[in-house]
């Protein structure tokens, strides 16, 4: 009994940090200024500078992390997770390849902000909302499908703000993309083994309901954030 | 089904009130949380004042200050080997016309060896924001400049060379070349040569209580941007003056 309280205000404490207390830089999510030099100034191919940068983007990158966390939440065996993986690898690959190179331009404050709502649907889809309010379950694997394109967009559109030096692109985009599922599977690692654990504790269910409430403020406040910032850079 | 087995069914599909009652719980926590704190911190957008009062608009503004840059963009060491410095020294000399006339300027021209960058912006500055704007540019670099504003900003134009002074290595050194503190300004235009390699250009902070928006143009001698806003540290490109829309097309005006 104890330790289940134990886990579940590790989890409140581990997404509580997660949305508030990271370092600034890691709270304005972008690639950090040192690095924007490198980027800058890089011509021609880097390709273990460029997977760092996508696998440090990634475990940095709270809001992939707190969708991902939802999208796992009841995913019990390792080939689902990797399916379910899989799916969201392929879409936000898919967009981060064709922004850059197809220079797609997306405004960053409403990709970030839609990436906030995808942790909200998540969490609500968790929450068997769809199942309550329609009466049906929303196809999952298409949604993590569709929210990956946009994190992909999101991740586009921070390599987007620099000036890519054409030599050797697409190697650089690939390495930063590969970086990414990197950083994507060392993180979720750590967040599947925990969920594991919590998971053998008889409150896991007990408490799942409130932690998805939990997820979906997180989302919420992501959205409010990036619409705000939207609005005062108009 | 397998999928009994890979999505393991929750509890229960809640209530209907349990679940509206949830989503309204979160809803309603992210509007504090964001109203409260987010918001004061980030933009100093603060409609209950507790920004003020947890000093968290501080944060909005102070995080746009001048920083450290021992992460600075010290023209990473690429830079420097593909375009070397093209200039040891700058030395003007003011030459008196022996005919009494305006004295003439000697030794001012300096030659760069790729042509010139351009940018023009344009950003709305919320009460209570600071931002920088800096061009990467090496010594005896030119900018020209305008900046206008839509109301008074303070600034500090100042430069951050990349090699500090002899005993101040490592610290977030920078030299002032034109401050405003105290009444600030809504316009400033200027040339500017470079003293040193490194970043040079302005922080500006709105100290009204309204929006102000400000617009910048500069040409000159850099190879990129560095933008210092909302506590993004963002590198950005410059503009081409020769990919200029219309830029062939421009026909002659003959001034009256």
């Amino acid at each position: 009994m104890m330790t289940n309280k134990i886990g579940f205000a590790a989890a409140l404490a581990a997404i509580v940090l997660l949305a508030l207390f990271l370092p600034p830089d890691v709270f304005a999510h972008n690639v950090s200024r040192r690095d924007a030099a490198f980027v800058v100034a890089n011509q021609g191919r880097a390709i273990a500078a460029f997977l760092y940068l996508g696998a440090k983007h990634m475990v940095t990158g709270y809001d992939h992390l707190l969708f991902l966390v939802g999208v796992i939440f009841f995913l019990y065996r390792l080939k689902d997770v990797l399916l379910y993986v899989s799916l969201f690898t392929i879409g936000h690959s898919v967009t981060l390849l064709l922004g850059v190179l197809g220079g797609i331009h997306a405004n960053a404050y409403i990709v970030d902000a839609v990436i906030g709502f995808s942790v909200v649907y998540k969490a609500f889809d968790n929450m068997n909302g769809f199942k309550r309010l329609f009466g049906v379950q929303p196809n999952t694997k298409i949604a993590v499908l569709l929210f990956g394109l946009f994190h992909g967009f999101g991740l586009a559109t921070k390599l987007q703000e620099f000036s890519l030096s054409q030599n050797g692109l697409v190697t650089n985009i690939v390495s930063f993309n590969v970086g990414v599922e990197i950083g994507q599977f060392l993180a979720l690692t750590a967040v599947f083994i925990g969920l594991s654990y919590w998971r053998t504790r008889t409150g896991f269910l007990r408490h799942a309901f409130a932690t998805n409430t939990l997820l979906m403020a997180g989302g919420f406040i992501l959205v409010g954030y990036q619409v705000a910032g939207y609005m005062v850079t108009r | 089904m397998s999928t009994q087995w890979t999505v393991v069914p929750q509890a229960e599909v809640p209530s209907l009130k349990r679940l509206l009652t949830a989503t309204g719980i979160a809803l309603a926590v992210a509007v504090a949380i964001l109203i409260l704190f987010v918001l004061p911190a980030e933009y100093g957008i603060d409609p209950l004042g507790t920004g003020r009062g947890l000093h968290l608009t501080d944060l909005a503004s102070a995080s746009d200050q001048p920083r450290k840059p021992a992460a600075a963009p010290a023209a990473p060491a690429g830079a420097s080997e593909t375009a070397p410095e093209v200039v040891t020294s700058i030395n003007p000399v003011l030459v008196p016309s022996p005919t009494g006339d305006a004295p003439t300027m000697k030794n001012t021209f300096i030659a760069q060896r790729r042509p010139f960058q351009f940018d023009s912006r344009e950003v709305t500055l919320a009460p209570g924001e600071g931002m920088e704007i800096k061009y990467n540019m090496r010594k005896g670099a030119g900018l020209t400049y305008s900046w206008t504003a839509s109301a008074t900003l303070f600034y500090e134009f100042h430069g951050e060379p990349d090699v500090k002074p002899a005993g101040r290595e490592g610290t977030d050194y920078f030299e002032s070349y034109d401050l405003d503190d105290k009444k600030g300004k809504a316009e400033a235009h200027g040339t500017f040569l470079a003293p040193s390699t490194g970043i040079h250009g302005w922080f500006w902070e709105n100290k009204s209580d309204k929006p102000v928006n400000l617009k910048l143009v500069s040409a000159g001698f850099y190879d990129w941007i560095m933008q210092n806003r909302k506590d993004k540290h963002t590198a950005l490109k410059p503009m081409d003056a020769y990919a200029l829309p219309g830029h062939p097309k421009v026909p002659d005006e003959v001034l009256k």
